[in-house]
């Protein structure tokens, strides 16, 4: 079920939120709508996918297993940890397959390995991704293992955040939990983030993303007809399209958690005013980021100093930050393209925590930020490639090796719409804070500007896509 | 001066800039009718007006609170009213039955659906087929046979319109005495594209009639209705409406607009139906039971059925020979045969133009007959249900 879908908006959700709030005089009741709520939207996608939900049963095998003496506890861990496997099956079950086919065809087998190129179960990164940081934490004694089979199942499958997150560890969950269900009314000013946040999530998505997938779509489906105008319209195009669909999701998905009474954490944070590298990470995809540094980044740092001494910490945080970014890569997708992508962002960061460690001179704010910004821009070619020869030919364009000539502005499919579409985010976002720091006005104005937006929004809703992220 | 006009300027600066802002928001929707461009410039008034708005304490300021959720609440509606009342009174699609506009695009289907709903009385006889039988007039069977007909034939029929429409009919406790049908091999070939959404969908099945019911004003509230309404009003404005390529007459006659040389027509429909017979490579079973029950609802009702296969025009066919269509003309000929001997019905092949004293300029285009050549059709298929005969 998707957040832009007359299903999810005018049915779900106003259910949903009906029965969660006309049951607060008995919070059991109030559990069970919840979770029996999270389990109704996973499965409308698919109920074969709710069988993955087994996996969170094995995690809670694994929670008697962590409370006792270490070997029960490495048992335990190994345990918790196994819903990895099942992810990187889902995720690179199609390379398998191809690989080995691939080495079968060698020796002249036919296929060895038929059909397991098999979509990507809904959510299943960032549950898995849950479940990890739940099992590592209890493991480290960092929070006790959940008592109450309720609360972990719906921390697993909690509906606004399962497909996308923002990821949040368990500890803060179950607080934000149990205030909410504690809670006897909506506080007001959560009903006006929720409001809000829902309306301009959907804006951002309905209005901006889908817009501007249909407007560059079919360019770089053409990518071999790009030129130097047309390349950087669409590679700036799809730079806001991903910031305006995965951070409408996340104002969504927040903004319905403000309905329920949790207050989520936030995901983006103006990324593209950032004035390095190291800023942009810290503003975008904030909390895969923080879950990647928590769990990956800072045990692996540990492990190789105290493994391999003699590379000194600068060594071993430049290492750690590529190993961790070329994972963040992977993660996305088994594709060289995706392995790049992470890499080059890994190599980026360990250039600017030198470049920090040292002091050296970086120039004006507004340089730093233009640099970082094009920085990005070009690591956003690799990700939207599909194969290394498309990054290599839009590259290419962009650098004005395709022509230069800008009578192709204008022309369908290019018009002149997007041109000006593109330069009016550009300085939207420029501006200094994002939608989650903003606090709505009440004036007639203000008002009359979010009910447009809303309809203009359930206007476009006849065709709902998915969002970006869905995919990984 | 200056010092009233800055007092009077910073007392007035919220809504003179909100004024201006929607202001130029008409000014560049009117100009571009961009809806996605008119969103992103709300969005951008809505997020740079909260970025400006002091930080208040929310949860100390319920009255805040309640007055934006209810002003958006109630703005919401009005604005949600408003369009849904533009794209019902526009009616661009001619879903609804009333007409103070001329729909934009013409739906045969619904048009189809709404002329028989305000046919003066039940007709005797009906015509069912593709486009291809528009230009069967009922006006030329009531002369050949004294019998009141309907044409209900639609753009890109198939045997599921026939029943559809024999359900809509029968709704109304009407039955006619003749089923005329011109089949088309394009009708009984596969694949047909899945039309759930179509107007006639409803007709099939009540599961489809209660969710084309909601649907049909649930589609009030799209952005394609709406452009369409702007688009239609603009057109009015304009008194500029370009001629729809075929309209209906109120018995569901279908005249085609000939703005271009016959030739130029044979040549457009050349393009766009040209591998047409490619692609289509076997008869399609769903539809021949379709047809199968047509049958057996006219046998049980006694009606008489006539169907007969239109013929395209020369240099159509000629390209067709090329194709599967000689194949699946002979299959479709030996099937409607078959089915000639177990229900009895009369069946006329007009493939042939010279059999039946038809020639290449009786046609709008490569597949439209002209009502010429569909009077010489009805001749032949309506001699002995003359009232002299």
């Amino acid at each position: 079920m998707l957040f832009n879908s007359y299903r999810f908006l005018l049915v779900f959700l106003p259910l949903v939120l009906a029965a969660f709030w006309l049951l607060r005089a008995n919070t059991l009741a109030r559990r069970v709508a919840l979770l029996v709520a999270c389990f109704i939207f996973y499965g409308a996608a698919s109920l074969n996918y709710l069988a993955l939900l087994l996996a969170a049963i094995t995690y809670l095998a694994a929670r008697y297993l962590i409370a006792g003496s270490q070997p029960r506890r490495r048992i335990g861990l190994v345990l918790g940890l196994s819903s990895l496997l099942v992810l990187i099956f889902f995720k690179h079950a199609g390379l398998l397959e191809s690989s080995l086919n691939g080495l079968g065809t060698r020796v002249g087998l036919a296929a060895v390995v038929p059909g397991l190129d098999m979509a990507l179960p809904l959510g299943i990164s960032f549950y898995t991704f849950n479940l990890i940081s739940y099992t590592l934490d209890v493991y480290r004694d960092r929070i006790p293992p959940a008592h109450a089979p309720l609360t972990f199942f719906s921390y697993v499958s909690f509906f606004p955040t399962i497909t996308s997150g923002p990821l949040i560890q368990y500890g803060p969950y179950r607080e934000q939990y149990d205030s909410a269900i504690g809670q006897e009314r909506p506080q007001s000013d959560q009903i006006e983030l929720g409001l809000f946040g829902l309306i301009m999530g959907l804006a951002k998505k309905l209005i901006v993303a889908d817009y501007l997938a249909a407007a560059i779509d079919p360019l770089l489906a053409d990518y071999g007809q790009l030129n130097f105008w047309s390349a950087w319209l669409a590679v700036l195009g799809y730079t806001y399209q991903l910031y305006f669909d995965f951070s409408g999701y996340t104002d969504m998905a927040i903004g319905i958690g403000h309905l329920f009474g949790f207050r989520l954490p936030q995901n983006f944070n103006a990324p593209y005013t950032a004035q390095n590298i190291t800023e942009f990470w810290q503003r975008w995809h904030i909390t895969l980021s923080t879950w990647f540094r928590a769990y990956l980044f800072f045990p692996l740092s540990r492990a190789l100093l105290k493994r391999y001494p003699r590379l000194g910490p600068d060594r071993v945080r430049a290492l750690s930050l590529v190993l961790t970014m070329t994972l963040i890569g992977w993660w996305h997708g088994a594709s060289w393209v995706f392995l790049a992508w992470g890499a080059y962002h890994g190599v980026l960061l360990a250039l600017h925590a030198q470049v920090r460690m040292y002091r050296w001179p970086l120039g004006p704010a507004w340089l730093g930020r233009a640099a970082t910004f094009f920085a990005v821009v070009m690591g956003w070619v690799l990700f939207r490639s599909d194969s290394v020869a498309m990054a290599r030919s839009i590259y290419a364009a962009l650098f004005g090796f395709h022509g230069f000539d800008w009578s192709v502005l204008g022309v369908p499919p290019l018009h002149w719409e997007t041109v000006v579409f593109v330069g009016i985010l550009f300085v939207l976002t420029n501006l200094p804070r994002d939608t989650w720091t903003l606090r709505p006005r009440a004036g007639w104005a203000f008002t009359a500007g979010m009910a447009l937006l809303l309809i203009i929004s359930l206007l476009m809703l006849g065709d709902p896509k998915a969002f970006l992220y869905f995919q990984f | 001066m200056a010092h009233v006009m800055r007092q009077w300027f910073g007392a007035h600066r919220q809504p003179l800039f909100s004024t201006a802002y929607f202001l130029l928001l008409v000014i560049t929707f009117v100009a571009l009718r961009d809806v996605a461009l008119l969103g992103l410039m709300v969005f951008g008034f809505v997020f740079v007006t909260a970025l400006t708005a002091p930080s208040a304490a929310p949860v100390e300021a319920p009255a805040h609170v309640r007055r934006f959720v209810l002003r958006t609440l109630a703005w919401g509606v009005l604005l949600a009213g408003l369009v849904a009342a533009l794209n019902y009174v526009v009616n661009p699609y001619g879903t609804f039955a009333h007409r103070y506009l001329e729909p934009i695009t013409l739906d045969a289907r619904r048009e189809k659906l709404a002329l028989y709903s305000q046919y003066e009385t039940a007709p005797d006889a009906i015509v069912f087929g593709s486009s291809r039988s528009f230009t069967a007039a009922p006006a030329d069977i009531e002369a050949l046979t004294g019998l009141r007909a309907f044409n209900a034939s639609v753009d890109s029929a198939a045997p599921r319109d026939f029943v559809a429409f024999l359900n809509f009919m029968q709704e109304r406790g009407h039955f006619p005495q003749v089923i005329i049908i011109g089949l088309t091999t394009e009708q009984v070939t596969a694949p047909f594209p899945d039309r759930a959404d179509d107007a006639f969908s409803r007709y099939l099945d009540d599961s489809g009639r209660r969710l084309d019911d909601l649907r049909q004003y649930a589609e009030l509230l799209t952005i394609d209705q709406t452009e369409a309404s702007l688009r239609s009003l603009e057109l009015k404005l304009e008194a500029d409406r370009p001629a729809p390529y075929y309209r209906f007459e109120a018995d569901g006659l279908g005249t085609f607009k000939q703005a271009i040389s016959l030739e130029a027509a044979v040549d457009n429909y050349l393009d766009w139906w040209g591998d047409l017979y490619n692609e289509r490579t076997h008869l399609n079973e769903p539809e021949l039971a379709y047809l199968r029950e047509v049958l057996d609802r006219a046998q049980a009702h006694g009606a008489r059925v006539i169907i007969y296969i239109p013929p395209f025009h020369p240099t159509m066919e000629a390209h067709f020979q090329q194709q599967n269509y000689p194949r699946l003309l002979d299959e479709t000929r030996h099937t409607l045969e078959a089915l000639q001997e177990e229900y009895g019905f009369a069946l006329y092949d007009f493939t042939d133009l010279d059999s039946f004293g038809g020639t290449e300029f009786m046609f709008h285009d490569g597949v439209h007959s002209t009502r010429q050549l569909g009077r010489l059709m009805l001749e032949r298929m309506l001699s002995d249900l003359r009232p002299d005969a």
